[in-house]
């Protein structure tokens, strides 16, 4: 199963181009979708989900139109938006049964086996007659979680499904994802956190200010920074003109000094380490890329 | 294709989330605990609820189902916005919207959740009505019937209210301000827009008619139907319109215009039944006017009498098939060649016969004419066969009535009912002369001679033939040939006959030759229980009360028969203008509405504790048969025979609706005039009250302006011939509105009142009864009634008459010099009163006076209203340009004259005099005799000068304090007459002009009475005084008590503060509550030139409110 985007382009009423001529595949497994708050992932995701028309181009769910097979794609969507918070007046297991019903799970007796295996694999179980809308921020997510892959859905998209989590839920939701990743499904997981990418992610995107700055494999983003990641060593006078000229991306204060990680050509620097790039760096150096050529 | 999976699961959440909704909630219990107390109460006894409630099945639920859907009209919008309004609040609603649903499954989802709440909540509260219902041994009868309840007054309400809500929000998208429209258009509808264009916009149903009856079924259901069509369908194309336009991208491009179309269809269909429902109501009243049309075209086309009526009826389903034998005569004074008759349209004529060969017919809407062999010769006979079938057309009744004025639905308590005026249904028939189901020589009524109506005095007999278990009731001797099959003979000839057939169940009494028969449809003798004790007295009481009926109006009941027929609730009870009673009484036979629920005392259940009640309080034993012989003679005479002074709890019943007075006079003999017609019933209302009292000195004084006095307004501006043309003005207030009938009812009496008090009371009533009943049971003409008066009085009235007819002119009643004193006579002491009374007007006039004396127990015979008469009565005729003196003496105090000036210039018309004091004793011989004076046209000395607030020296400012939207509507509303009513409770922000005995006028005795302020509001008095002098100057006070909130507490009393104008400047005065007293006050006396004769007073005062009456000038000289 493959999702071919072609030209896709979103501008909105207010004349903000929010999605610029985006191309791009996204095949079976877990697709990260990067970039800065803004950059358009949260446009391309509702559009991906049918809630918004694009302005031009078209979305293609292998032979599935996304503009005319709308009821098609629906049937094998599930759909985790970013904010998640208020509910109904339901209770937890009723919001999943609802969920589950609306997937097209007509059995009584299977629905309620379902809602209780999703409610058990993400540890609503406890809870599950506690109203939706007093669970915690966390346990919200979790419902978020299961009610989007109740239906066993083909397409999962979750928009910053990680944002307020505590670490140990965050590695309990990326570990549900990890897993329904073996499965012959397309998850499409968008965030500004790169460590919720860099664990589970095959393949990512990366847009900024609606444009497609990066798409393949995190170790070919990787690589693309490398050479371009150093870490120096500074004084007082020179950490101000290096944050002045390079993207700093960490900063440790030494005896002496600091020590800097920054983005761009430091071999300048007498005392300058080139490092090994990680995600992280990969992606600021992107960003930082991306800004000098806009 | 639409997945009613889908559409489940949506209501279902919906539905359950709608049920925690605290709102909700406590609505739903509010509603339930709310109107279970209502039930209860309506249920137990002693509580006081009117009887409907009990009586009809009906009743509580559709009482209940009104209720809630008042509140549920309004809670719905709440909810139905919230629901859009969370689905855009709620994030979590995207994950739905990512669903595979449509729009349409998602809306449809949503909506039938919320209605499958109210749903559930209607069933709850229908059921509780039904419970209730059955809970009670007085109502009961299928239950199914209250099902069609929520299916006309909830569903539609809801499926419009939430369809109109959601399409707003969407078009709107603001909660609030969808709110502010929905609740405005909301209150639109309930207080104003509800009433317009026959109910038309009345969403909420509460004023469409849909009470059921246990007879006749629901009074209209067609229309209804049609109506509740109108905003189920508008409610399903605004929900489809929602649809289309939801933020939500559609599911299919294929059909994503199909809401929108079917939107459109849904409204074209509400559009398509709102017209056929304006259409339906404007058809009828176009039908009528082309009846009417035709009747006025034939008014004076010459017609046979018919002398006899042999009618041979069959009674199948919704029809008739009627074969009619007619024995006509020429009186009409010129050879017929065209035999005129009336006859339901809906009737189809098959053949006409005369003297047994086929004549040519020809129908023309409700007229049948027969055009026979030959012309039939002046006093000539003939005999016709007339074979017809069909249904009736209900749109022949009440022609006469004018359709600004009557409604085709009334109200009983909380209830709208629909009229009806005839049934022709499987087990129900009813048929009166108007529903033309027999041949009519001639036309109904005319509007070129609207009070005509002259019906024959015919000679009929009836064969009806109908279904085995049904019984027909008419006039006349019944004869059961066999099982449904029946023969009615009437004893004499009758102005019209009557049919009613129903499952009758009759229970009669012979007494004195009249057989006295009550028929009542099976299940629905509640009354039998009650009434189990006093079979064996019932013959004396039915005596006892026959005779006080007969000595009040002396005559004789001139029938063998009297009976009373049930009728279903929604039989119409309004009166021709030419009749005295309502269509329910008919010629032997009254019709009582279903369980006498539209009637006095008929909730025996409740007179029987009250009575027990106030026994065991007043220590009584009293029997059983005793005690079911009070309430038996309770329920006679609050409805056949109610005094004066009963008040009626229904808008459409007075103390004439069940008169059987039209059988004394009206079905037994009539008088007819051509020229005249209202003479007769003038005569008729006069045979009535002649020996009644005027009850108006009962009547509360906060009414601005009672319905005599209304009627002098309309009098005074037009005559009798010109108000019976042009009909009189829709009032904006139902209870002030007079009709015609009320018109020739207050003329007539006035008009055989002066005859009376002209020829002698006693000469003048023995001559009419031994005429009337020299002319039973046939109609008389005027002439001939003016010929005999000529010969026993030595003139003819035919002036008098005219006069009556044509003039706008009144008598006008002015008392002075009016005193009262004690006389010693002897060791006894007598209180005298004595005063002059003069109509300076050119037209004769007569006064009533009551006094009542100053009786320590007056408050307790006050509380028996049935029982308070005045002390003393009498009539005193005053004719025109004359003046009487009146003396009364009384051996005790009198404490209060009232002088009834009924037909008249003065206003109000009902001059009252509350005597404080008899200080004064004057020996010598005391005055009790009426005398002639000398006629006076005015109540001042020469010297002195008046400005009243009728008069054009009279100026007010008026600064309103009144919102600008309340003064829009009053600025919008029609005065109907310029005095308003005197609520001291609430006393107006302007001034206003008010009635009252009190205040000074000629014969307009008003003030303009206005809200105590801070000076903002001011009168000016100012006079065209002849002299430079010195002026004594007086202003007129009548001090009014508060009626209000505050009476308990010590309220302010009103104090005045005048600017007196004069030579030297301006005097302010004030005048506290003390200084003044009843009448003229003395202000002062100055100098004043004719330039400076005024007066002024503000509103400033430490009193609630004041009143601006006259101003007196005194010229010292």
């Amino acid at each position: 199963m493959q999702i071919n985007i072609h030209n896709l382009s979103k501008i909105y009423p207010n004349g903000k181009k929010a999605l610029d001529n985006i191309n791009m595949e996204i095949g079976t497994g877990m697709f990260g979708l990067l970039g800065p708050n803004g950059a358009g992932k949260s446009s391309l995701m509702r559009i991906l989900v049918t809630l918004m028309k694009p302005t031009m181009g078209s979305v293609s769910v292998d032979s599935f139109d996304l503009e005319k097979n709308r009821k098609e794609i629906r049937s094998i969507l599930g759909y985790l938006p970013q904010d998640f918070r208020f509910f109904s007046k339901l209770k937890t297991w009723e919001f999943l049964d609802y969920a589950a019903s609306l997937s097209g799970i007509r059995s009584k007796s299977i629905r309620r086996d379902k809602v209780d295996e999703w409610l058990d694999k993400v540890g609503l179980f406890d809870v599950r007659d506690r109203d939706a809308n007093k669970l915690s921020g966390g346990m919200k997510r979790r419902l978020g979680i299961a009610q989007t892959l109740i239906g066993s859905p083909k397409i999962i998209v979750v928009d910053e499904p990680t944002t307020g989590l505590d670490p140990e839920e965050r590695i309990r939701f990326r570990n549900i994802l990890s897993e329904l990743s073996q499965q012959d499904v397309i998850i499409i997981l968008s965030t500004h956190i790169v460590g919720d990418i860099s664990s589970i992610c095959n393949n990512l995107a990366l847009l900024n200010n609606g444009q497609l700055a990066f798409k393949g494999t995190p170790e070919a983003l990787i690589e693309k920074a490398r050479g371009h990641v150093w870490q120096v060593s500074t004084s007082g006078y020179e950490y101000d003109l290096i944050k002045d000229k390079y993207a700093v991306v960490s900063t440790i204060p030494t005896q002496e000094g600091w020590e800097v990680q920054l983005i761009g050509d430091g071999s300048q620097f007498p005392n300058a380490i080139e490092l090994e790039p990680n995600l992280e760096h990969a992606y600021v150096y992107f960003m930082e890329m991306s800004s000098a050529l806009i | 294709m639409i997945s009613i999976h889908t559409i489940r699961t949506v209501a279902k959440f919906e539905t359950r989330t709608l049920l925690r909704s605290w709102f909700f909630r406590i609505f739903a219990g509010f509603s339930i605990l709310f109107i279970g107390i209502f039930n209860v109460t309506a249920f137990v006894e002693n509580s006081g609820a009117p009887w409907i409630y009990r009586a009809l099945p009906a009743a509580i639920p559709y009482a209940n189902l009104i209720l809630l859907n008042l509140g549920q009209a309004i809670v719905a919008v709440f909810l139905a916005s919230e629901f859009l309004k969370q689905d855009s609040k709620n994030d979590t609603i995207e994950v739905i919207y990512a669903r595979s649903m449509t729009n349409s499954e998602y809306i449809l989802g949503k909506t039938i959740g919320i209605i499958g709440v109210f749903v559930i909540l209607n069933f709850i509260i229908l059921l509780m009505g039904i419970g209730f219902s059955f809970l009670s041994n007085d109502s009961s009868q299928s239950a199914w019937v209250v099902f069609y309840y929520p299916l006309l007054i909830s569903i539609p309400t809801l499926i419009y209210i939430l369809g109109l809500a959601f399409f707003l929000m969407i078009l709107l998208k603001n909660q609030a301000i969808t709110f502010i429209i929905l609740l405005g258009y909301i209150a639109l509808s309930i207080f104003y827009l509800n009433t317009k264009f026959y109910h038309l916009f009345d969403y909420i149903a509460y004023q469409v008619p849909m009470m059921n009856s246990t007879i006749g079924g629901f009074g209209n259901l067609k229309e209804v139907a049609i109506h509740r069509g109108i905003y189920f369908f508008l409610g399903i194309g605004f929900i489809l319109f929602t649809i289309s336009k939801l933020n939500r991208l559609p599911q299919s491009k294929k059909l994503v215009s199909l809401p929108i179309y079917l939107a459109v269809i849904s409204f074209l269909i509400g559009g398509i039944l709102a017209k056929t429902y304006i259409d339906i109501n404007i058809d009828k009243q176009e039908f009528r006017n082309e009846i009417i049309a035709l009747n006025n075209k034939y008014v004076s086309f010459p017609k046979p009498e018919v002398t006899s009526c042999n009618i041979d009826l069959t009674h199948t389903g919704e029809e008739i098939a009627v074969k009619v034998k007619l024995e006509i005569c020429n009186n009409s004074g010129s050879n017929l060649d065209t035999l005129l008759f009336s006859l339901n349209p809906n009737l189809t004529v098959n053949s006409v016969l005369q003297n047994g060969r086929n004549v040519d017919f020809i129908r023309q809407t409700h007229l049948l004419k027969i055009i026979p062999g030959k012309p039939i010769l002046k006093k000539d006979s003939s005999k016709l066969d007339i074979i017809y079938t069909g249904s009736i057309d209900e749109r022949t009744h009440f022609l006469d009535l004018n359709p600004e004025l009557t409604e085709d639905n009334f109200t009983a308590e909380m209830f709208r009912i629909r009229k009806r005026f005839s049934y022709l249904q499987d087990n129900f028939v009813c048929l009166t002369s108007d529903a033309l189901w027999y041949p009519i020589s001639g036309v109904g009524y005319s509007s070129s001679n609207p009070a005509l109506h002259s019906p024959d005095f015919t000679n009929y007999t009836l064969k009806v033939q109908t279904s085995k278990n049904l019984i027909p009731v008419s006039q006349g001797e019944s004869t059961k040939i066999e099982d449904g099959v029946f023969e009615f003979q009437p004893e004499y000839a009758l102005p019209k006959i009557s049919l009613l057939i129903g499952d009758y169940r009759k229970h009669s009494i012979k007494v004195d030759s009249v057989e006295y028969s009550i028929y009542s449809i099976s299940g629905n003798e509640f009354y039998l229980k009650h009434f189990d004790v006093i079979q064996d007295s019932l013959p004396s009481l039915i005596r006892e009360l026959k005779n006080e009926y007969e000595t009040q109006i002396d005559l004789e009941y001139p029938f063998k028969r009297f009976a009373l027929a049930e009728v279903p609730i929604q039989f119409a009870l309004d009166k021709h203008i030419w009749s005295i009673s309502s269509d329910a009484v008919q010629p032997e036979i009254i019709f009582y509405p279903e369980k006498g629920v539209v009637m006095k005392e008929t909730d025996f259940k409740k007179r029987k504790n009250r009575f027990e009640k106030r026994m065991k309080r007043d220590n009584e034993e009293v029997s059983d048969e005793e005690l079911q012989a009070r309430i038996f003679k309770r329920f006679v005479r609050g409805n056949f025979m109610p005094p004066p002074n009963e008040w009626y709890q229904f808008d459409n019943v007075d103390k004439n609706t069940y008169s059987p007075f039209p059988n004394y006079y009206g079905f037994s003999t009539q008088m007819y005039s051509q020229e005249y017609p209202a003479l007769n019933i003038a005569l008729g209302v006069y045979l009535q009250e002649k020996n009644s009292n005027s009850s108006s000195q009962n009547r509360w004084r906060f009414d601005g302006i009672s319905k005599e006095e209304q009627i002098n307004l309309e009098l005074k501006k037009a005559s009798l011939t010109e108000i019976t043309k042009t009909g009189l003005k829709k009032s904006k207030d139902d209870d002030e509105q007079i009709y015609l009938n009320d018109i020739f009812r207050a003329k007539g009496i006035h008009l055989f009142s002066l005859f009376k008090a002209k020829y002698g009371e006693d000469n003048f009533n023995s001559l009419l009864k031994d005429y009337i009943e020299e002319n039973r049971h046939r109609k008389f003409s005027f002439s001939n009634f003016d010929s005999l008066l000529l010969a026993h009085n030595g003139e003819s009235v035919q002036a008098d008459v005219k006069n009556w007819y044509t003039t706008n002119k009144l008598p006008g009643f002015l008392i002075k010099d009016l005193e009262t004193y004690k006389v010693k006579e002897g060791d006894h002491i007598k209180y005298q009163i004595r005063y002059k009374i003069s109509n300076p007007e050119s037209v004769d006039g007569i006064v009533s006076v009551s006094i009542e004396l100053n009786d320590r127990n007056r408050r307790r015979n006050r509380r028996n209203s049935g029982e308070n008469k005045p002390a003393f009565t009498k009539s005193i005729f005053i004719p025109a340009n004359s003046a009487q003196e009146v003396g009364f003496v009384f051996p005790s105090q009198p404490g209060r004259m009232n002088v009834s000036t009924h037909i008249s210039e003065n206003l109000p018309n009902s001059l009252v005099y509350d005597f404080n004091s008899f200080d004064k004793t004057k020996k010598g011989s005391f005055f009790n005799d009426i005398k002639d004076c000398e006629p006076f046209d005015g109540i001042l000395a020469s010297n002195e000068f008046v400005v009243d607030n009728e008069d054009k020296g009279f100026e007010y400012v008026q600064v309103s304090n009144k919102s600008y939207l309340k003064q829009w509507i009053d600025d919008k509303r029609v005065t109907e007459h310029e005095y308003s009513r005197l609520r001291t409770w609430n006393p107006p922000n302007e001034w206003k002009n008010v009635l009252r005995s009190g205040f000074f006028g000629k014969y307009v005795k008003s003030a303009f009475f206005t809200k105590s302020g801070q000076g903002d509001r001011s009168a000016s008095w100012t006079a065209e005084l002849k002299n430079s002098a010195q002026y004594d100057v007086y202003c007129h006070i009548e001090k009014v008590e508060h009626w209000g909130r505050r009476r308990g507490r010590q309220q302010k009393k009103t104090d005045y503060n005048f600017k007196v104008y004069h030579e030297s400047g301006v005097e302010e005065i004030n005048k506290n509550d003390q200084e003044l007293e009843n009448g003229w006050n003395y202000l002062g006396t100055f100098f004043i030139n004719p330039e400076n004769a005024r007066v002024e007073l503000t509103n400033k005062s430490i009193g609630a409110f004041l009143f601006a009456d006259a101003i007196k000038w005194v010229e010292n000289k």
